[in-house]
């Protein structure tokens, strides 16, 4: 069980996003020739090519599935976020869902363009951010967090 | 093969197993925490890269190599213990604010537990002694992020004055582990690695005896303040 429903929803959101951007990573995920020539110059150790490649070879396979996690928890997260601008700014719950989800965007997105990464990058950030915000949105609609305390209280009292 | 599974559960013991054997003496373990702790880090994996890397070129290019380790150090320093301190205005419960720590510091571990099973399946070389080193360096440095989450989610010594002091001794273990690495040859140096790693034990072993009692006392005073 979630802690409330704030955290719950950007966990879903979360989930969703991870989804989203672990599908494109596999989908968009270059050769491992190609990284390699990319790394070889960052590598000081005289090591075989083969035993680069197999190395970066399970990377690369793993690296949809870790950044689903990562989005995972960073939703469950920007769920506290969520809550604390609900609680302070006086907008509606949808407002300020996508408030939180255009934070995550910046968070995703900037750290990219400011270090020049590649455009691929930058550009499923900013979709794996566009999805939280949706999602964290539809969810503020059909799911209100603002009545999730209530609602355990309510069903434990029935009990 | 057998050592490089015995590795794998050296660093998984030391850098998680241990540490939450040592916080359940005191504290319940609680999920909810330890997820919080390591979605921190992973916000920190996105937001410290970027403040590290950006003014690279222009410190040492205009003051040297030894001025950006320094920098570097008090950025990861100041982030981490700000971030921590932030999801600690949630979380006031010093046993609590104990797993929130763990799990950032065995978010961290298991990253490096990660790395060295794809380095052993890809069959990379890897030194015995140093992944024994990195075990127990997981180990501190668990402990350590426990520690100082417990210490800032206290009533006492102020807000600021912690937050300053926290952030300056994480930015002064990183700053001796660059300069160990860049300038004492940590990786080919056994009184180097002795001298880094008994220094960090110093500086946490204090620590936690502090979180200890801070817990101790929360636990007295049996006054939860969160659901």
């Amino acid at each position: 069980m979630a802690e409330s429903g704030y955290v719950r929803n950007g966990l879903i959101a979360g989930g969703v996003s991870g989804a989203l951007t672990a599908a494109i990573t596999y989908l968009t995920l270059p050769p491992v020739e190609a990284v390699l020539r990319e790394v070889k110059g960052f590598v000081s150790m005289p090591l075989p090519e083969e035993v680069l490649k197999a190395y970066l070879s399970i990377g690369l396979a793993v690296s949809g599935v870790i950044a689903f996690i990562l989005l995972l928890l960073l939703g469950a997260l920007l769920g506290l976020l969520h809550e604390f601008l609900d609680k302070r700014l006086g907008l509606s719950v949808v407002a300020t869902a996508v408030i939180t989800g255009l934070a995550l965007t910046a968070v995703l997105t900037l750290p990219n363009i400011a270090l020049h990464g590649s455009l691929l990058k930058t550009l499923t950030n900013a979709a794996s951010g566009a999805a939280y915000t949706a999602a964290l949105a539809a969810l503020a609609r059909l799911a209100n967090p603002r009545g999730y305390r209530e609602d355990i209280l309510r069903s434990s009292e029935v009990y | 093969m057998l050592i490089a599974i015995s590795l794998l559960i050296a660093l998984l013991v030391m850098g998680l197993g241990l540490p939450a054997l040592i916080l359940a003496r005191y504290s319940r373990p609680s999920l909810i925490p330890v997820l919080l702790g390591a979605a921190l880090l992973a916000l920190t994996l996105i937001i410290q890269p970027p403040i590290q890397r950006l003014p690279r070129d222009v410190i040492t290019g205009f003051a040297g190599q030894l001025p950006y380790i320094l920098y570097a150090a008090l950025a990861s320093g100041f982030l981490q213990e700000g971030l921590k301190l932030m999801a600690l205005t949630r979380y006031r419960d010093s046993l609590k604010a104990s797993w929130l720590g763990y799990g950032f510091g065995a978010g961290e571990a298991l990253l490096v537990t990660l790395n060295f099973v794809v380095t052993a399946l890809a069959g990379l070389p890897y030194n015995t002694v140093f992944v024994i080193v990195g075990a127990y360096e997981r180990f501190i440095t668990t402990l350590y992020h426990s520690a100082s989450a417990v210490i800032l989610s206290s009533s006492r010594w102020g807000t600021l004055p912690k937050y300053v002091g926290l952030s300056l001794i994480h930015s002064l273990m990183n700053f001796s582990a660059g300069v160990a690495i860049r300038y004492f040859n940590l990786f080919g140096s056994a009184i180097t690695m002795a001298a880094l790693y008994g220094a960090l034990t110093a500086v946490v072993l204090p620590l936690l005896a502090i979180s200890l009692g801070v817990m101790a006392d929360w636990r007295r005073a049996g006054t939860s303040v969160m659901g």
